[in-house]
């Protein structure tokens, strides 16, 4: 064979890159621009360019009571993007942006906070609705519930005369209240719903019952409304949600120490809130959402068993089972 | 000894935790009393900060994190290697020196694919299965070397190698 076929031959098969380098580019660009977390998974492969998925099993560590680590969950987060290589540059030609791919992440993560959080709203409605009454005093759903227990009907016109932003939070609480029949609206006028109207009948002049039955109520059925719900449950219910959410992906109850409930409070509130969290955490005690103990000297958190296991046979939860493998 | 250090409740944090481990070491227990003083007091936030982790993305692993680390632990020269052996690793710690092993974590356990892990190798069984300090697990876990070295190489057979700078050591103890 002539020299120059040779040296035809040797570029023909250097060049296009085959998988197993095209495969290095990509890694070599997943870690030095995205992280440790997202892996290569399927590839496409054409004449021009190989197209590595990017998937991510998003690690969990299961810790026993004490905290110490005793095995690792994957969560299946899926695809957060891809890496295309060039055959004939060897150069990455696409690749997902940093940001996007962390956002991707923690939507996913922030999916099962809120999953966690709607189908814990919903089973335990009773006891959240005994939280101490005035902690929901500046909530628009309780000033609606309050104006018709106490005075009937609430006039629109009357609320659009209120300073704007405290009569927009007002407006912006009727359409949730509405839809799980609490109120009506007739003529720019709110009146108590169906639902209100049988809990005046059965607790009568018992307002504060009424008002805690109408919360259960609502929060039980109106658990798709979750941002309305926050705004009635806030930080206890972030708290308890940090609780569950562990018992959820570690399919069982699990103590949390005082950090890790600070950790996951801290994304949610800011440091004033924090240091009223001993208190929201006794308060979530004395309703049976949560429990103390004390061991060898260490104070964990965790949830109550049979809201655990309401909260794991409901069917909200389901589209989050299916995360974990 | 290479002082363990958890990663969790953050659970994307392995290469932090055993940065802070191999630091801890060099830091602490090191043999050269130049290189135990002249490494900076580094918290484990600190850790994380100096790698620019992200709770949800992990580290972005790259020379210009391995300059970063290097010129922050001054004494020490971190370099990132690819198709990296066990002897090779073994030999280094045969000279006090650690490595950072980067595997596929989830294929170690259930030989399903997932994230790239990291873990700090500190020597190897009688039948030379590595131990490493697992982030995840705890200190000492003993891994199949048969299954290591296939999650190991799913990842490449990657590894951060420490040298120690001994004129910088040196000049940073007068």
């Amino acid at each position: 064979m002539p020299d120059s076929t040779k040296q035809a031959n040797l570029v023909v098969d250097d060049l296009p890159l085959n998988r197993r380098a095209a495969e290095r580019i990509a890694e070599d660009a997943l870690l030095e621009f995205i992280g440790t977390t997202p892996t290569l998974a399927r590839v496409r492969e054409t004449k021009e360019s190989f197209t590595f998925d990017l998937e991510v099993a998003f690690p969990r560590v299961i810790t026993d009571e004490t905290g110490e680590p005793q095995k690792t969950r994957f969560l299946r987060i899926g695809n957060v993007g891809e890496i295309q290589v060039d055959r004939f540059s060897a150069r990455v030609i696409q690749r997902p942006r940093y940001f996007d791919v962390q956002q991707a992440i923690r939507d996913k993560l922030g999916f099962i906070s809120q999953t966690v959080e709607k189908a814990l709203v919903k089973v335990a409605a009773d006891e959240f609705s005994a939280l101490p009454f005035p902690l929901h005093l500046h909530t628009p759903f309780v000033d609606v519930l309050c104006w018709l227990l106490t005075k009937d009907r609430l006039s629109l016109e009357e609320v659009a005369e209120a300073p704007e932003e405290p009569a927009q939070k007002l407006i912006s609480a009727l359409e949730p209240l509405s839809k799980v029949g609490l109120i009506d609206i007739e003529a720019n006028t709110v009146v108590p719903g169906p639902i209100l109207i049988g809990l005046e009948q059965r607790y009568r002049d018992d307002t504060p019952t009424q008002l805690a039955k109408a919360l259960a109520h609502f929060f039980r059925e109106g658990y798709n409304f979750l941002d309305s719900i926050r705004q009635v449950l806030g930080p206890h219910l972030a708290l308890s949600g940090i609780l569950y959410e562990k018992a959820v992906e570690m399919d069982k109850l699990v103590p949390l120490s005082w950090g890790e409930i600070e950790k996951g409070f801290s994304r949610s509130y800011a440091a004033d809130k924090r240091l009223k969290l001993p208190r929201y955490l006794v308060q979530l005690a004395s309703i049976g959402v949560a429990r103390r103990e004390v061991k060898a000297g260490v104070t964990t958190w965790s949830g109550i068993p049979a809201v655990f296991q309401e909260l794991q046979g409901d069917a909200v939860l389901e589209p989050v089972g299916q995360l974990f493998v | 000894m290479v002082p363990w250090t958890p990663q969790h409740p953050t659970d994307a944090l392995c290469f932090p935790s055993s940065l802070h481990m191999v630091v801890g070491y060099f830091s602490s227990f090191h043999l050269s009393p130049a290189v135990r003083s002249g490494l900076p007091r580094l918290s484990y936030d600190d850790v994380v900060s100096l790698c620019a982790a992200s709770e949800e993305s992990g580290t972005r692993l790259s020379d210009e994190l391995m300059g970063r680390i290097g010129q922050r632990l001054k004494v020490l020269v971190p370099s990132m290697k690819r198709d990296f052996t066990l002897d090779e690793v073994a030999r280094l710690w045969d000279k006090g020196l650690p490595t950072i092993l980067i595997y596929d974590g989830r294929y170690l356990l259930t030989e399903l694919p997932g994230s790239y892990h990291a873990g700090v190798y500190v020597g190897r069984a009688k039948d030379g299965d590595p131990i490493l300090q697992n982030p995840w697990f705890g200190p000492y876990y003993p891994a199949d070397r048969i299954r290591f070295q296939a999650a190991w190489e799913r990842k490449s057979n990657r590894a951060v190698v420490f040298e120690v700078d001994t004129q910088t050591a040196l000049t940073e103890a007068t």
